[in-house]
């Protein structure tokens, strides 16, 4: 961790990238409170393994990564039920243009994944249908190639068939 | 970037600087031709800046990474200022657990030393800040713990990484004790005990000083551990009425650290203003050797 023990250093990496974390635990969390305290958490993770990060492709893909498993996991382990509360949801300009027909989809989405799920299949639907990304968008942050992106949505939308969330069916094609 | 398809990806890594120059020139073409990416761009730049002013990077460095800098000293206590420390120093929790044994050692060892008190010698080598030694009120002494062997810190000794170090204090009628130290790079440490609740340390406040203790001579309830940073290291304790918040006590030691003319040196021969009003601090520079 030599390469951010300096606190110069530390500031850069916090004014470029903490404000990247906290947006999307915003989102996931709703809390400005607990997103502040997510960002911090990891943030420092951040710090904690920048030598690894800075040597991949993208620190914005490894943030995505981080902060959507973290998020998870903090849902999981307080047994939220999904988004239900709406407040922040316009807080980002990515997402200013989700319709509330969306939102209950993406709830009931969002309640089924909260349950074990092929972590790399869970990781690609979270792209598509929390964060709204094309599948092009979703293969420039992951690297991943646009067919094995379309492999995974195609197992996942196989058990959200049986999930019986035909609301679902409509929002498929991005 | 194919210029004519909008990718919200490549204008968030464009905001954060990655990626190559031919894809950054892409994108800032299809940016600038783009009303829709424009405006994600400077959305993105909006928010960021209305983060960092409601959460500089002040605010979260005083919160999460004074007392446990990632390459400064290891807390030999401390866990809320370094939960995500805690794994690393294992072996320092071992130390955490016989701290009771050791304390009473240390106050053997500190009594068979000093049998007339710590007042009225100074064989340590600490300095008394605006107030002398011989006068009371506080106290700041120490011990450390090299290869198993506890002595008391003296004058001329060359410290290594990995000693510890155990300070005692006497509290003088003050209320509150806090130590804080700066390396020779700058870096401030702040120390607090293991799951102190707010009784004993008023967290709730960030506040790092610890409630004294009057009746005799005390260690305080954490010890420390030296890292491997190179060169000397300046500690000072704080005797104060009232507990004094973790930012201030940073400030206050990284403005003075600033002013001096000669580093720590320099700092440790400087009349230092205690950092609030009515408070009395106690000095102590530290040389270390590379070992
Ligand atoms: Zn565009």
């Amino acid at each position: 961790m030599a390469s951010t023990g300096d606190r110069t250093r530390q500031q850069e990496l916090y004014e470029k990238y903490a404000p990247v974390i906290y947006r999307r635990c915003l989102r996931f969390l709703r809390s400005k409170e607990e997103a502040q305290d997510a960002t911090s958490d990891i943030f420092l993770k951040l710090l904690e393994h920048w030598d690894s990060v800075q040597n991949q492709e993208s620190a914005l893909f490894w943030i995505h990564r981080t902060t959507t498993n973290h998020c998870i996991s903090l849902w999981r382990r307080r047994k939220f039920q999904g988004p239900d509360n709406e407040e922040g949801w316009e807080d980002s300009p990515l997402h200013a243009d989700d319709s509330v027909e969306k939102r209950i989809i993406l709830r009931d989405i969002l309640n089924k994944l909260m349950f074990p799920w092929n972590k790399a299949v869970r990781e690609i639907v979270m792209y598509t249908y929390w964060d709204g990304y094309t599948q092009d968008e979703i293969s420039t942050l992951t690297g991943m190639a646009p067919s094995t992106i379309r492999k995974y949505l195609t197992r996942f939308r196989r058990q959200a068939q049986q999930w019986k969330l035909e609301k679902l069916e409509g929002e498929h094609a991005y | 970037m194919p210029t004519d398809t909008c990718n919200r990806v490549l204008v968030e890594r464009y905001a954060l600087g990655e990626g190559g120059l031919e894809l950054r020139q892409a994108t800032r073409r299809h940016v600038d031709a783009c009303a829709a990416c424009r405006g994600l761009l400077t959305a993105l730049e909006t928010e960021r800046r209305d983060y960092l002013t409601l959460h500089p990077f002040r605010e979260f460095s005083a919160r999460h990474l004074d007392g446990h800098r990632p390459v400064g000293k290891a807390v030999l206590e401390g866990h809320a200022f370094l939960p995500r420390w805690v794994p690393a120093l294992a072996g320092l929790a071992t130390c955490l657990l016989i701290l009771p044994l050791v304390q009473h050692r240390l106050l053997n060892a500190y009594s068979d030393a000093f049998p007339n008190g710590a007042s009225d010698v100074d064989p340590t080598g600490i300095r008394g800040k605006g107030v002398s030694s011989s006068q009371g009120p506080g106290v700041m002494e120490y011990f450390f713990k090299r290869d198993g062997q506890v002595r008391p810190g003296g004058p001329g000794e060359a410290y290594r990484s990995g000693d510890e170090l155990q300070f005692v204090y006497a509290g003088g009628g003050y209320a509150y004790v806090s130590l804080v130290s700066i390396d020779s790079r700058g870096a401030v440490s702040l120390y607090r005990e293991a799951g102190a609740t707010s009784a004993e340390t008023s967290i709730e406040n960030s506040a790092v000083s610890v409630k004294a203790k009057n009746e005799r001579p005390q260690p305080l309830p954490f010890g420390v551990t030296l890292d491997d940073s190179p060169g000397s290291e300046f500690f000072v304790m704080v005797f104060s009425a009232a507990p004094i918040e973790a930012p201030v006590l940073q400030h206050w030691l990284e403005d003075a650290y600033t002013k001096s003319q000669n580093g720590l040196e320099g700092l440790s021969k400087s009349t230092l203003t205690p950092p609030v009003p009515k408070a009395r601090i106690k000095t102590l520079l530290m040389r270390k050797d590379r070992v």
